[in-house]
């Protein structure tokens, strides 16, 4: 057993042998945790540091009267502020990124820039999901889906329109509790206004907004930029790619440009720019054979799964590329980019390169990367990264050969038509097997990570669970985590229980299913979704045997995402600890009360043991729910019962439409027909 | 600057007699947040108060330190990284408080034009159909519904212009186009700039603070100069409005039923009015053997809004039976407080909860009703009256408030000031913090009009200066010989009283026409007073505050705001060590 599992070690051995190859005075970021003379303030890891007004700042401590805010504000009131506003940094930043791509895909729409609409086939889904009739002319879906978009983020009344397609209890939910979102930018400019001194001071009300906030962002910002992406540069399908530093990541005799950051649309552009003739000559010229791309973070698993380009790291390795030496360019977009990068940088011939407005380093360059031409401003990219290979130093150069083969790309509708083919696309498969017991739950484990982590405790979690016959799905940087320990490979389905095993044998999938970029993890909501409609597996998300996990959470990001999982009914698991935790109201608030609103909960684990247990139990419970823990003794039906079988039940008008909507009833398609 | 003796528990110097009132004695019997002061067993945390305490993601928090490579972040960001991310998520805060007021008092409008109202301020309108590209020669309501529409547009646009902030001078725009600030969206500017800051993106500090300039500028001219401006198309203030009704703590009528309103929205108060002499509630009263009702802070039907200290101390009268809030500062203080009493706490808004306040949520649609069921719950307080708590106050002041540049004669202050008779403007504003004694502000207002300066206030601090009866004629007995010459012959105080913190905007008016300003800022609280400092030195304004600069933390980002901005926009900001530097730094200012 231990000589299988070791097979899929080696992304510690990368980071350490190249680490090693840094001299002693350059600060790592592990380093900095070893080095730093102070350790992390416990009011401020434990939620109750309160800094939003001068009379402060004030620490204070739960049940002691003298240490509650100069204001009089309750540890728990701070706490559920603080929280609130992490919610809103992770809000935020998905949603200004989600922006950004709606103002592209509005301009290509409209033919203001080079970009074009490369994949239409979820056209008619999108469009109805938004409230417009699938009927159109393509042209006239196109014009509206774009101006809806751009609308969600400034609307103000009414309710987001993507949040019509959670399922119909959800929703009601929703309503009930007044948390149902109606514009993206005013619930994060609201709750700002809520967080700040001597506005809202009740804990429970401050958690609800933060819900509401959560979900402008899973139904509203991410999932606009999900479907958007999807427009503009391809749904994603299972493509075959290589992840970790290696030989055929980062290659020897050619000009290397590291992309790194969230925003796919600059990582495209300097992929097609890269096998542009005039930059070839150019690149031949100083005496490379071509341009070779890498991705890092979420940049990277837009890339791998929509072109197949390989990652070279997650959050955790964007250091140690460039201490390979061979990398002349490390060009960033937005978000989880170190400032350390630039000083690691200034050691080698690297040269950092920033190219959104919102996002620069001090140190590095700016050239700035325009949607209206996205092509001139890769070149321009580019041949700054051309001119920095005469510089390599050939004696810094150290790549260890670590590549490891991974298939990613696993949209919702890739799984779909996986699991039913182009007319039958469908998740019953999965749902059949799940209510049969070969396959016990599905697992999200997604998320950062961090490197105050020691082991990579996602990977081990990932493993335990699929041995139980779990499938899993990841996204992020712990896509990447997974797919360097070799989860991601078709291969590592020897580490699967039985049950699971024939099931992904007979459709081949791996037992990890790389879903995507963390903006992406609203296609698990909309898979979670389109289980529910699928049947057999209750009515509403919080019934399905599944359960998250952001082992290893760093970013604010990773709080949003948690949160609009657990307030569209899913348990999630964070570790290896929990921004609330040295206030127990809000913590058995969001632990245990939340549950009753909408279904889901937050859970803290510390070892992959504990993780395991808490992810199993839930699953296990949710399957006692739905009574198919044990096998089902035969019903003998009577006229009545059979009756009963044929009653009307509520279709979602989004379910049953296959992966692209080739079952969109259109009228023009009926009237053919007839 | 805070009271820093409280938190070591040295004696506060006595009050000194001339503003000594039952106010101050009220506020050191009753200021709870005083005490909380006293009783906290730590001092605030420096890394916090230097805001170079890094918290945006879960590898830290880490403590950073400039100068020193250990104490970077884990993630390798420089203390002028992490304190220009810090002060922009104040900005941000700001900024979102004010948008949110705006737009609650933009939707009151809006309902007003609905059912067709007369606007009070004719010249403003006219001024903003222009820069909103709306057609002059349509009807009063066609120019209002569509302008009421543009504007909501402009909070929840993502590209284009703050349209609203081209009313600024040429210049001043010449600047933020040149510097690439020049505000696209009210709420788009807000979310990016809290995207900026969160961790790994935004790693510049001067990009940071053009996030921040923008963000802030979007606040300045577009969110709270909205407010401001509608606000004025409400009330009628054509001229400075005289309250007959004295400010002090004699506002509180024994014999009625005391209700206190905290609302920068109208709408509220004009229902609770309303509601007033509704029959249904006129009967109730009569039983309640009560001689009416009395709305302590309202005057004209305009809404003084409370200080977040003078909320504590006025139900210390044990007279008021009811708090009615909005959504403004609330100290949650006030819940424990109001135990002690009859009275009972309010909220009406359903951002604005307060755990143990009665809540009854304010619908614009069935306001009537709602004022109603607030009113009967006040009265039905009436009874519970503890004599033996009650303590009436005595002394108190006549004010005049309202003072806007097109309602005063600003030739005639240029020309004093071209004499030298008039030293300068100086716009005094902020917050008021727990302390004990004779508030700074009120000190430093003497000393600033004993120098013949003529002082602006606004917001909170303007609060605790109308106790102090120097926003009255008679205040002019404090005032330097040129200074004081100068207003008895247009009979007006020595301190211009502008509005609450939303109406600060109003002082770019007085800039437009030339006046020489310098903003001062004694003590701050509220995140909102960030970004009001923010826009006010964009726009021009050198803002002074009555302590350090709150980025001590990063010797950069303090260099950028105190000297840089200077350069870029002409204003700058300015920290003292204690009150006298304050007063002379603002002195100084205009010496050259």
């Amino acid at each position: 057993m231990s000589e299988k599992f070791k097979k899929f070690e080696n992304r510690r051995r990368t980071i350490e042998e190249l680490y090693n190859t840094l001299k002693e005075e350059v600060l790592t970021a592990p380093k900095r945790v070893i080095k730093r003379g102070s350790t992390p303030c416990l009011f401020g890891k434990g939620g109750t540091c309160c800094r939003i007004c001068n009379m402060g700042p004030c620490q204070v401590v739960e049940g002691v009267e003298e240490l509650k805010g100069i204001c009089g504000a309750s540890p728990a009131v701070v706490t559920a502020r603080n929280f609130a506003r992490m919610v809103v940094g992770g809000a935020s930043a998905h949603s200004d990124h989600g922006r950004d791509i709606a103002l592209a895909f509005y301009e290509t729409v409209h033919g203001d820039s080079q970009f074009e609409v490369r994949d239409k086939r979820k056209l008619r889904v999108i469009a109805q999901a938004l409230g417009i009739d699938p009927n159109l002319p393509e042209k006239d879906i196109l014009y509206k889906v774009a101006e809806i978009a751009l609308e969600c983020f400034g609307q103000m009344e009414g309710e987001l329109a993507f949040g019509h397609r959670a399922p119909q209890p959800l929703q009601e939910k929703w309503r009930k509790y007044g948390v149902f979102p109606r514009g993206i930018d005013r619930e994060i400019v609201e709750i700002l206004h809520r967080t700040s001194a001597g506005i809202d001071q009740d804990y429970k009300k401050i958690l609800l907004a933060a819900a509401r906030t959560s979900l402008a962002d899973g139904w509203g910002g991410s999932m606009i930029a999900t479907e958007l992406q999807d427009f503009l540069l391809g749904n994603p399908q299972p493509i075959r790619g290589k992840v970790n530093i290696g030989l055929s990541v980062i290659k020897p005799d050619m000009i290397n440009v590291a992309v790194h950051g969230h925003d796919p649309l600059l990582a495209d552009a300097l992929s097609i720019a890269a096998s542009d003739p005039e930059i070839i000559a150019e690149a031949q010229k100083v005496g490379a054979k071509g341009i070779n791309l890498a991705g890092i973070c979420c940049t990277g698993n837009e890339v791998l799964m929509r072109k197949g380009i390989p990652i070279a790291g997650s959050f955790l390795q964007q250091e140690v590329v460039i201490a390979t030496g061979a990398v002349e360019a490390v060009v960033v977009d937005i978000q989880c980019i170190m400032q350390n990068v630039v000083q690691i940088a200034k050691n080698f011939h690297t040269e950092v390169i920033t190219t959104n407005d919102r996002a620069r380093l001090e140190g590095a360059i700016h050239i700035p990367f325009d949607h209206k031409r996205p092509l001139e401003s890769a070149k321009e990219i580019l041949k700054r990264a051309i001119a920095r290979y005469p510089l390599r130093d050939p004696n810094k150069v150290r790549i260890p050969d670590n590549t490891i083969d991974v298939v990613a790309g696993f949209s919702t509708e890739a799984i779909m038509y996986m699991m039913g083919g182009r007319f039958r696309a469908s998740f019953k498969p999965l749902n059949e097997n799940v209510i049969n017991g070969k396959i016990l739950g599905v697992a999200a484990i997604v998320g950062c990570d961090n490197y105050r982590v020691d082991e990579s405790l996602q990977v081990e979690i990932a493993k335990e669970l699929i041995a139980n016959n779990v499938l899993v799905l990841t996204t992020g940087c712990s896509a990447v985590a997974m797919g360097i320990a070799g989860l991601l490979s078709p291969e590592a389905i020897e580490l699967a229980g039985p049950g699971l095993r024939e099931v992904l044998e007979a459709i081949g999938a791996p037992p990890v299913l790389h879903m995507g970029s963390c903006v992406d993890n609203s296609r698990i909501l909309i898979a979670a979704t389109e289980i529910v409609h699928t049947g057999g597996l209750g009515e509403d998300i919080y019934q399905i045997p599944a359960v998250g996990a952001a082992p290893e959470w760093m970013s604010e990001k990773a709080i949003s995402i948690g949160m609009y999982f657990v307030s569209s009914g899913v348990q999630v698991v964070f570790g290896p600890d929990f921004p609330t935790l040295k206030s127990k109201e809000v913590t058995d608030f969001l632990f245990y009360e939340i549950e009753k609103y909408f279904g889901g909960s937050w859970r803290v684990a510390r070892t992959a043991n504990e993780f395991v247990n808490v992810m199993m139990d839930r699953i296990n419970s949710k399957r006692k729910d739905l009574g198919i823990d044990k096998p089902k003794p035969r019903i003998l039906y009577d006229m009545a019962m059979r009756r009963n079988l044929e009653a009307q039940r509520y279709v979602s008008p989004f379910h049953g439409l296959g992966c692209f909507g080739s079952r969109l009833k259109v009228e023009e398609e009926l009237k053919k027909a007839a | 600057m805070l009271d820093k003796r409280a938190r070591f528990g040295i004696k506060p110097e006595p009050i000194k007699k001339i503003v000594r009132n039952d106010f101050f004695s009220l506020r050191e019997e009753f200021s709870t947040a005083y005490k909380n002061f006293q009783k906290r067993p730590v001092v605030s945390c420096k890394f916090s108060e230097g805001m170079n305490c890094c918290r945006v993601c879960n590898m830290g928090p880490c403590q950073v330190r400039e100068g020193f490579e250990e104490f970077k972040g884990i993630c390798g960001a420089s203390a002028a990284t992490v304190v220009g991310r810090n002060f922009s998520r104040m900005v941000v805060s700001g900024a979102s408080a004010h948008s949110e007021h705006a737009r609650d008092i933009l939707l009151t409008l809006a309902k007003k034009v609905e059912n067709g109202f007369e606007i009070k301020n004719k010249k403003i309108l006219k001024s903003w159909a222009k820069v909103l590209n709306i057609n002059s020669d349509l009807s009063e309501k066609e120019i209002l519904s569509q302008m009421i529409e543009k504007i909501f547009k402009i909070f929840g646009q993502s590209e284009g212009r703050v349209l609203i902030a081209d009313l600024a001078p040429d210049s001043l725009k010449e600047k933020w186009e040149n510097y690439k600030v020049f505000p696209r969206g009210i709420n788009k500017e807000i979310v990016e700039l809290f995207h900026k800051t969160t961790i790994g993106v935004d790693q510049e500090y001067k990009n940071i603070f053009k996030g921040a300039i923008r963000t802030s500028l979007a606040d300045g001219w577009g969110s709270s100069l909205v407010a401001t401006t509608l606000r004025d198309f409400v009330f009628d203030f054509s001229k400075p409005v005289e309250i007959k009704v004295n400010v002090g703590l004699s506002w509180v009528d024994p014999e009625k039923i005391n209700i206190s309103v905290y609302e920068t929205d109208p709408s509220l108060t004009e229902a609770l009015i309303e509601a007033s002499s509704d029959e249904e509630i006129l009967k109730l009263v009569k039983r309640s053997k009560a001689k009416g009702i009395n709305f302590t802070n309202v005057f004209n039907n305009i809404p003084l809004i409370g200080s977040f200290i003078q909320q504590e101390v006025s139900l210390g009268t044990g007279l008021i039976e009811a708090i009615v809030i909005g959504s403004t500062c609330v100290s949650p203080n006030l819940v424990e407080l109001a135990k002690q009493y009859h009275s009972l706490i309010i909220v009406t808004d359903k951002r604005c909860n307060l755990e143990g306040a009665t809540y009854i949520e304010f619908d614009r649609t069935n306001s009537l009703e709602i004022a109603k069921e607030i009113l009967k719950l006040a009265i039905s307080r009436f009874k519970l009256r503890d004599k033996s708590k009650i303590r009436i106050p005595e002394k108190s002041f006549d004010v005049k408030i309202g003072f806007r540049a097109s309602n005063v004669d600003i030739n005639y202050i240029k020309e004093k000031i071209a004499e030298k008779e008039i030293l300068g403007v100086v716009f005094l504003l902020g917050c008021d913090t727990p302390y004990l004694g004779e508030p700074p502000q009120i000190k430093i207002a003497k000393e600033l009009i004993k120098n013949n300066i003529l002082v602006l206030v606004a917001g909170c601090t303007a609060t605790s200066l109308a106790m102090s009866g120097l926003l009255s004629v008679e205040g002019l007995d404090f005032a330097g010989e040129g200074l004081k010459k100068a207003l008895e012959k247009i009979e007006a105080p020595p301190l211009w009283y502008l509005g609450s913190c939303i109406d600060v905007p109003q002082i770019f008016e007085f800039l437009k026409e030339g006046l020489p300003i310098v903003a001062g800022i004694p003590e701050w609280m509220s995140e909102s007073m960030v970004s009001i400092a923010m826009y006010l030195s964009c726009s021009g304004i050198p803002v002074v505050l009555g302590s350090e600069l709150p980025t001590r933390g990063s010797k950069k980002v303090t260099d950028f705001l105190s000297k840089e901005m200077k350069n870029l926009f002409g204003g700058f900001w300015l920290g003292s060590k204690d009150y006298e530097e304050f007063v002379k730094n603002i002195l100084s200012l205009f010496k050259n």
